[in-house]
């Protein structure tokens, strides 16, 4: 018995129900109030989403790495990990809000993916790719919830600027404190995406013989890159900070989107696999 | 008049905005190189979109955009790119010798004081002194004794973290561009015995850049032996045997498969696909050869997985056959399937087509001969192929080098913080005041902590010492 789709089916249930928790908790009881059920059911969530991978993992013989359903299912479980570490310190329990609904989509889109247990082709061997997808994916998760962050970050600086409160001005972080989240996230996934594209240039030269292939997705996870190195070069020079870094990292968020999923409508493409 | 320009063009080289722009022309051009079908990619789908579009053919010429990333305006642009980044290390360069020679000086960490703090320890200010020397010492930091006080610095060299990083950048770079101008890339199949040669004519499909300059090796390869290696009953790989032969003399010989390729001289033999050869023999009606020789089956992905097919006419007849080919052949649910890759039953689905009319449709199995009209068809022996991507890279091992440099130079810019305290001592009536300034220019409230630490360390000293 193939267990890996039914655990992920699973987590993705009781991830949907944490976030209407969530939603309840922050938007429309007290945020203070001390809802058990909401942290828990995410842990719970997580611990069968990781078992899911495991078993995934076990029953493929590689990492999820193969082709879009497997790598979802490893930036959604991503995504969970770091946005746990983050409410745990940092105490911003409002991204849950946004960051469960978001991450049950993604996960409920695997359903409709074709996911065939198979052996991984000889082509996709190797460490450098299996460090490659995996680490590019983490930063993917990392970015995701840096995007979140400004997200939050421009509501709550479009409610200061039109001094028009809402149910989010009382319950959103300061602006400080959201700015050097996303900063920090940021500067965490920038590296991964670095070593991400490093290792995938170092795995092409040594399968087909080129380190660039100029295909579509290495010219899109370089824009992608630009615009990051951009934001940390002026972020370090004290150029932007605030709206301009937020504004930024929605742009490179929105890219990564594009390269990650929208691409693969529009060209035909050697990344096959995602 | 000249220092006017030349300053006025170096300001442009090492501008910002230039940066921004020509990644975003670099952006363009290259979503243009997606959309425009280039040549090496897929010939087939070059040549029907260009069928489909032909009012472009014109502007994609003059540009060269079927060929863009090759072509001599987009290597300008990667070299404009690559100015740019050299003047904008160049200038970190300076920026960070600046830094570097006024690291210790007194004024300057004076003057950037970030946090400033005051202590008081009983004890006397000499001992409090030799103390904190101590202290320092024992955490690593390089003193600077003055009269008033010390000066202690940790991870000067972290100054060049950035720079290091724009250096492995601007390798990676120039790296990539020397590629674009000087690579070789082709593919070529070669069947197990056959020879090949590494004159460029002889190539299947071959790709020059620019300014490659062929010099030839006079070196030829052949393919010894090809194995498939299955892993329970699933394809795993495919292993051959190529041997580099010089002078009729063999000079070295390697097991290439997917991921270990043979490297001569600079030139990579990697594999890409295989398929198989068998030998076609067709007789005339007097049974004298017309045709003999082995014949290549490309492979191509199916349905069902890989499928050998192919194409041909034979010469001087007007015989043309389609022809899938099977090396293990059985049927299953009424389909035509190989059971494995092994050439254990090798049998062709064949359709031959005398003045485009089909006159025959059938199996052809081994060493069973048929009859087309008054010519007979022989399958005989059958070999394997393997089609190896050859090239010649001059950025192979720099973009290599340039990879480490940069992660090095990240990994600096993340983890090494350069660190300067100025600690100056005031004598007191009932012992020592210690001021202490700081500056660390990233992880303020780390920088903090440490200094907490350093303070605590002293102070743990002086009452030890007291009590002593």
């Amino acid at each position: 018995m193939v267990w890996s789709p039914i655990l992920i089916k699973i987590s993705l249930l009781i991830y949907a129900i944490s976030g209407g928790f969530y939603i309840k908790r922050e938007f429309f009881s007290d945020p203070k109030s001390k809802n058990h059920w909401t942290a828990n059911f995410l842990y719970v969530g997580i611990a069968i989403h990781t078992f899911g991978l495991l078993a995934m993992i076990l029953e493929t013989g590689y990492l999820p790495i193969k082709n879009l359903y497997e790598t979802l299912v490893l930036l959604s479980w991503t995504i969970i990990v770091i946005y746990i570490l983050i409410e745990y310190l940092y105490k911003i329990k409002i991204l849950g809000a946004f960051i469960l609904p978001f991450n049950s989509l993604l996960l409920l889109y695997t359903n409709f993916l074709p996911n065939k247990v198979d052996n991984l082709p000889v082509g996709m061997r190797g460490i450098w790719l299996s460090i490659h997808t995996s680490v590019i994916f983490i930063s993917y998760g990392v970015f995701t919830l840096a995007f979140c962050v400004s997200l939050l970050y421009l509501i709550q600086e479009h409610q200061l600027k039109e001094k028009k409160t809402s149910v989010f001005y009382y319950r959103l972080p300061p602006l400080g404190k959201l700015d050097k989240l996303s900063y920090r996230l940021v500067m965490l996934g920038f590296p991964l995406l670095t070593i991400g594209i490093l290792t995938g240039a170092l795995w092409s030269g040594q399968i087909l013989g080129t380190y660039w292939e100029w295909n579509s997705k290495q010219i899109w996870i370089t824009l992608v890159w630009l615009i990051y190195a951009v934001y940390l070069h002026n972020r370090y020079s004290d150029i932007w900070r605030g709206k301009k870094s937020a504004y930024i990292t929605v742009l490179g968020f929105l890219t990564i989107l594009f390269t990650y999923l929208g691409l693969n409508f529009i060209t035909k493409n050697s990344h096959y696999f995602t | 008049m000249i220092k006017q320009i030349t300053d006025k063009v170096w300001k442009l080289a090492k501008s910002r905005k230039l940066a921004i722009w020509l990644i975003i022309i670099l952006t363009l051009a290259s979503t243009i190189g997606i959309l425009v079908p280039q040549k090496r990619l897929d010939s087939k789908e070059y040549q029907e979109w260009m069928l489909n579009n032909p009012g472009l053919i014109k502007i994609i010429n003059t540009f060269k955009l079927n060929h863009l990333f090759h072509s001599r305006w987009f290597i300008g642009l990667g070299i404009l790119f690559l100015i740019n980044l050299t003047a904008c290390t160049i200038e970190q360069v300076k920026l960070a010798i600046r830094r570097w020679k006024n690291f210790e000086q007194l004024n300057f960490a004076i003057k950037d004081l970030n946090k400033t703090k005051e202590y008081q320890v009983n004890s006397k200010l000499s001992d409090t002194k030799l103390k904190m020397e101590n202290v320092l010492n024992k955490k690593r930091y390089k003193l600077n004794l003055k009269n008033d006080g010390l000066i202690a610095t940790k991870y000067k060299w972290g100054l060049w973290s950035s720079v290091i990083c724009h250096i492995g950048l601007i390798i990676i770079i120039i790296a990539a561009l020397s590629s674009m101008m000087f690579k070789m890339y082709g593919y070529d199949p070669i069947a197990e015995g056959q020879v090949f040669t590494e004159r460029h004519e002889d190539y299947f499909y071959i790709e020059e850049a620019p300014f490659f300059n062929e010099d030839h090796l006079g070196f030829k390869a052949t393919v010894k032996d090809q194995r498939i290696i299955y892993d329970g009953n699933k394809f795993d790989k495919l292993e051959t045997d190529l041997a580099i032969i010089k002078n009729g003399r063999m000079i070295k010989e390697q097991t290439v498969h997917k991921g270990h390729p043979l490297i001569y001289k600079g030139v990579y033999f990697y594999y890409d696909k295989h398929g198989y050869v068998p030998l076609f023999t067709l007789l005339n009606k007097d049974k004298d050869p017309i045709y003999r020789s082995f014949t290549f089956f490309d492979t191509i992905e199916g349905k069902n997985g890989e499928e050998f097919n192919m194409e041909y006419q034979f010469p001087q007849t007007n015989l043309k056959i389609k022809a899938t080919f099977y090396p293990d052949f059985a049927i299953k649910d009424g389909e035509y399937i190989t059971k494995t890759e092994l050439i254990k039953n090798p049998v062709v689905d064949l359709e031959v087509y005398k003045s485009e009319k089909k006159i025959y449709d059938g199996l052809l199995k081994q060493d069973k001969p048929i009859q087309l009209g008054d010519k007979t068809l022989t399958m005989g022996e059958v070999r394997g192929w393997t089609g190896f991507v050859i090239s010649r890279d001059p950025g192979n091992t720099p973009i290599f080098i340039g990879f480490i440099v940069a992660l090095i130079g990240m990994i600096m810019i993340y983890l090494v913080n350069p660190r300067r305290l100025k600690v100056e001592f005031e004598e007191v009536e009932n012992g020592t005041k210690i001021y202490i300034y700081g500056k660390q220019d990233k992880y303020k409230a780390d920088f903090e902590l440490k200094i907490k630490g350093l303070v605590k360390e002293l102070y743990t000293d002086c009452h030890r010492q007291a009590t002593d």
